[in-house]
């Protein structure tokens, strides 16, 4: 295990802090005040914005960028092959 | 530099899990945790598919819920996790009472995430909206009040540690809360907004 590596508190505040604005990125590429549709276009920034949230959560409040044996990488490609695939579905509906 | 109390655990920790002993925390943890992100991994995909039969059904139903709730619970949440993580910095510096103030701001953020999630199923019942409306509510009660069901457990998880609080049980719950983290950042922009 990886205690001694673990991010200290001003670490985290700018993850945190990245993560909100990411958050205010979402609200604004999914149009959350809007009734109206968000296109194609929207939906990848979506995804991709949603890829990055994940990856942080991954590395740094999980604590993956510490740990050993390509798990940092295992657990990246997993969400992102779930965010491909949805996302793929999404272009296929036109 | 880790205590001795520090070392003993870690050293318990990384004896018997072969390459799971790589990963933070008590390597069961994160067995459920692979598992829990295959098994909403699978139900998002099955959401995409399904919505392939009925493009305009699901983008009229998305454009019923209620959008900034899901928003606000995402910031909720954000801050429930970095409050987690927090958490967990100041048990490996064995500071109890700091640990125990954080892990609380956790579990009151996680309480605060259900009581808007109360207030959002609050409305759509009162609008006559329940899982058999048809098959996007069913998804979206489905994955959400699933999600809910993690977070009820996650705040109980929490409750636990702040009282139990060795640095592998802070480290190991604090793991499945930001899997409940994990899973709702990519549940709000499928469900809520990719419309």
């Amino acid at each position: 295990m990886h205690y001694k590596s673990y991010p200290g508190p001003r670490t985290l505040f700018v993850v945190w802090l990245t993560l909100m604005a990411l958050t205010v990125a979402t609200m604004i590429a999914g149009k959350v005040t809007a009734v109206a549709t968000v296109g194609l276009a929207w939906m990848v920034v979506l995804m991709a914005v949603t890829w990055a949230k994940s990856i942080l959560i991954l590395r740094y409040y999980l604590d993956l960028k510490a740990a050993s044996g390509g798990w940092n990488k295992v657990f990246g490609v997993l969400v992102s092959l779930i965010l491909i695939v949805v996302l793929a579905l999404y272009a296929a509906a036109g | 530099m880790m205590d001795t109390a520090t070392r003993k655990e870690s050293s318990d920790s990384d004896d018997d899990w072969g390459p799971l002993s790589g990963l933070p925390g008590n390597p069961i943890m994160w067995v459920l945790i692979a598992s829990e992100l295959i098994a909403f991994g699978a139900l998002f995909i099955a959401f995409a598919a399904v919505r392939l039969s009925d493009v305009e059904l699901f983008a009229t139903s998305q454009d019923s819920l209620n959008r900034l709730a899901g928003a606000i619970n995402t910031m909720v949440l954000v801050t429930s996790g970095f409050c987690a993580a927090v958490a967990v910095h100041y048990q490996s510096k064995n500071e109890t009472l700091r640990t125990r103030i954080w892990l609380g701001a956790a579990s009151l953020l996680g309480a605060v995430f259900l009581g808007v999630k109360w207030i959002e199923y609050g409305a759509k019942f009162a609008e006559g909206i329940s899982t058999e409306t048809n098959t996007f509510f069913m998804f979206f009660f489905l994955l959400t009040g699933f999600h809910a069901l993690h977070v009820v457990f996650g705040i109980i998880l929490l409750v636990i540690v702040a009282w139990k609080n060795s640095l592998e049980n802070v480290i190991t719950v604090t793991a499945f809360w930001h899997m409940v983290d994990l899973i709702w950042v990519i549940l709000f922009p499928l469900i809520y907004l990719m419309r």
